[in-house]
């Protein structure tokens, strides 16, 4: 399942860089404009879905992200994660937050300045700090009898990096819709290997795994502050 | 393209969704083997596994694991998770003299999963034996997890 996921999310990203390559060389002016740029923030909409799925933990995400050039976008995410997990074997509890910070490419060449759709890929660095705590679990055995211990409070950090593919699209004047795919490769391994890993790092995933797969689903707005040159190819 | 990047997100929300808590799809079982063999004098000293008529084992002061059990060429059996030490009652035969197991090691609790939890690991020090029987007891594996490796061979 995991090795088909990897294929098909680098067969997207494939699919997407060539078709950007294979855009026609026609003989076209090229002109620089000004456009309006700004803040887009955003939430998460798939964190509030997640609780259906996975009950015992609940988890928010803001999307940042502010255009920097013709098709650069500074990009970063807020993440806050809440764990409370409890069954037969053990029970946990977490919270922490994190942060991930980078850019995103457009892949779309612009064919009117102020058409603002937008196919990315990205790239960022994750950080995140956030303590947990096993208080209790149990290892069962008919001959021998229940072995129970615990483990306390521990604060750890995760480092992560994160490749990003994904659309946005303005549905009403600067409110934009968009999903994109993000898979992340645990920097600190030896966190997901050790005796007792978190059971999710904040902004990251499930900590006891070095590579996470996700996807977002995010409406945000978009603050005009300021404008940047672009570039439009006139025909 | 557009179903290429439609089944991406489909795997993508089934990957990120779904509840590692409810599945355990790992054997937990984190038990001691053990492998017979025997020195043979007339075939050139040449060793090979070995079965026993009537096999028992058991924890000092527990029930059995194996009474009088016929044909068995190895066995595998729960080290204590209480104490750091267990000590096992071995039987070939009900005509034959019982030898005293000990093992000594020590142990790691270890999370493997959301959905089984924690299990115990087992580094195993040292293996010693009586020998009545039992000529000689060799470890083939100090770690004892759920990848359920031979830890020793009794040589007889």
């Amino acid at each position: 399942m995991k090795i088909r996921s990897y294929c098909i999310f680098s067969l997207l990203l494939l699919c997407t860089v060539t078709a950007t390559a294979q855009s026609k060389k026609d003989s076209i002016k090229t002109i620089m404009l000004e456009v309006p740029a700004g803040l887009r923030v955003g939430v998460d909409l798939t964190r509030f879905v997640i609780p259906f799925f996975q009950p015992y933990r609940r988890d928010a995400t803001v999307t940042l992200d502010a255009r920097y050039k013709d098709r650069i976008y500074f990009a970063a995410d807020l993440s806050y994660n809440l764990v409370d997990h409890s069954d037969t074997n053990y029970t946990y509890k977490s919270s922490g937050v994190g942060i991930s910070i980078g850019a995103n490419y457009n892949l779309l060449k612009k064919q009117v300045p102020k058409e603002n759709f937008m196919v990315y890929g990205g790239f960022k660095y994750g950080f995140s700090l956030f303590t947990y705590e096993v208080p209790g679990y149990n290892i069962h055995s008919d001959y021998w009898g229940d072995y129970v211990g615990s483990v306390g409070s521990t604060t750890k950090t995760g480092h992560w990096v994160e490749l990003s593919l994904g659309i946005k699209v303005e549905v009403l004047k600067n409110l934009y819709l968009g999903w994109s795919l993000h898979d992340r490769i645990l920097l600190n391994r030896a966190l997901a290997k050790s005796d007792f890993p978190p059971l999710i790092i904040p902004g990251f995933g499930k900590g006891y795994k070095g590579n996470a797969f996700d996807v977002q689903y995010t409406i945000s707005y978009l603050f005009p502050l300021y404008k940047v040159k672009q570039q439009m190819k006139l025909k | 393209m557009k179903y290429v990047m439609l089944i991406a997100v489909l795997v993508a929300v089934l990957t990120a969704c779904d509840d590692d808590t409810k599945v355990c799809d790992l054997d937990t079982r984190t038990e001691a083997r053990a492998r017979f063999r025997y020195l043979n004098p007339n075939n050139n000293n040449v060793e090979k596994d070995t079965a026993f008529p009537k096999l028992t084992l058991f924890a000092l002061g527990k029930d059995s694991i194996y009474a009088k059990r016929p044909g068995l060429t190895g066995m595998q059996f729960q080290l204590d998770r209480l104490t750091d030490s267990a000590r096992y009652y071995f039987q070939t035969d009900s005509a034959k003299i019982a030898d005293t197991l000990t093992f000594r090691y020590a142990r790691q609790p270890k999370f493997i999963s959301a959905g089984c939890g924690v299990v115990m690991y087992f580094n195993i020090d040292t293996v010693f034996s009586t020998t009545h029987v039992v000529k000689s007891v060799e470890i083939t594996s100090k770690q004892v997890t759920e990848e359920n490796e031979n830890t020793i061979i009794l040589h007889f």
